[in-house]
């Protein structure tokens, strides 16, 4: 579903990979502040801060459903934007290559 | 049966650690023999990995967290990650409270008074509990509830009679006998009273039909302070009035002395009572 660069993790700390690294987590903080507030701050609360769904209820005070849903919506849309985010790098990365 | 769309909604709770018991084991089963299902939990596996490693590396303590919300909700035009209705809902589960200006700066300038004019306080509020316990133990001695355990007019057996029994070398208070004066007041006894865990020394006098008593302990437990102060001899007095007695209170070599009496007068003027004839009526009188 993304290309490499995003979803490999690098093993070795060289410099290529130091840098692949710092730019995939730029893109996946970039990716979480596109998202609408409610999907952004499910987001940080459970991938972040990684509060349990009955936790994340008391904050966003909401019932525990209610979480479940919104996280698989916020989760669907943040794939969405990451995917979307990785074709502009690659069509970038094609021209830059011509 | 169910299908992959069921088990496709707890591909999310798997990941999330919210699958429990029967549902957990009923998935791994399906997972073993559904290849579709596989690949998406994989595909949600690269996702959350992802998220896991955009986190910052370390995460501040809490007690730090806390002060940064209450930092951000000062300065709410600080631009900040996090939106503002999730920075104020995370504030009310932790329960932040955040003092106003005003009681932040009342409190500040507390803190300053308190450490500018905390030792004094402290003494004060030692000598008023020395006080105090004098004045108690002289009420009960009234009250016949305190009898003296050595009874004698000299001071060298009352003086004997404590040796040990206080934890401190006790001493009486140069008084009229040393001066060759004739004494307007008499030695009556002594006997031990409780103090801050420990005993302190009441010796009792008796003056013009009137009772007197000295409350005596170590200057490291006892503090005299406050009232009228007047130095005299080397030494300064503390006149002060509590209900109907006049206490004068004061510490030499060591030891803190509490004397309560209801003789009439302000507190200086009860000593001369028994100093009026004494060679030291001039340093009594010169602070009058």
């Amino acid at each position: 579903m993304f290309p490499a660069v995003l979803s490999s993790h690098p093993q070795t700390h060289t410099t290529f990979n130091l840098y692949v690294s710092k730019m995939e987590t730029e893109q996946v903080r970039a990716a979480i502040q596109e998202l609408p507030i409610p999907f952004r701050e499910i987001i940080l609360l459970r991938e972040y801060e990684e509060l349990s769904y009955q936790e994340i209820a008391g904050v966003l005070d909401c019932p525990v459903g209610t979480v479940m849903s919104r996280l698989g919506r916020a989760r669907a849309k943040l794939r969405e934007l990451l995917s979307a985010t990785s074709e502009r790098s690659d069509s970038s990365s094609v021209r830059g290559s011509k | 049966m169910k299908g992959c769309d069921y088990y496709g909604m707890n591909i999310q709770l798997y990941l999330d650690k919210e699958l429990t018991g029967q549902d957990l084991e009923e998935f791994h089963a399906h997972l073993e023999e559904c290849p579709i299902c596989r690949t998406e939990l994989e595909a949600e596996e690269a996702l959350s990995g992802l998220l896991h490693r955009s986190r910052p590396l370390y995460s501040a303590p809490d007690a730090l967290r806390k002060r940064v919300i209450q930092v951000a909700e000062l300065l709410p035009s600080t631009a900040t990650a996090a939106p503002v209705r999730l920075r104020e809902r995370i504030a009310n589960i932790l329960n932040v409270n955040r003092p106003s200006w005003p009681v932040l700066v009342t409190a500040i300038l507390l803190v300053a008074v308190g450490l500018l004019l905390g030792p004094g306080i402290l003494r004060q509020w030692r000598a008023n509990g020395y006080i105090e316990t004098a004045v108690a133990a002289h009420r009960s001695f009234l009250g016949g509830s305190l009898p003296l355990e050595i009874q004698s007019e000299s001071p060298s057996i009352v003086t004997a009679w404590f040796a040990g029994k206080v934890p401190f070398t006790f001493r009486l208070p140069n008084s009229a006998e040393e001066s060759g004066y004739e004494q307007l007041y008499r030695l009556a006894g002594g006997r031990l009273v409780n103090y801050k865990g420990g005993y302190a020394a009441l010796i009792a006098y008796q003056a013009q039909q009137q009772k007197i008593s000295l409350l005596v302990s170590s200057s490291r437990s006892a503090v005299a302070a406050g009232g009228e102060e007047v130095p005299s001899g080397g030494i300064v007095f503390h006149y002060s009035r509590q209900a109907s007695f006049n206490i004068i209170t004061w510490s030499t070599h060591g030891l803190t002395y509490a004397l309560v009496s209801s003789l009439p007068g302000s507190g200086r003027q009860s000593c001369l009572v028994c100093h009026q004839s004494m060679s030291d009526d001039d340093r009594f009188s010169a602070g009058r």
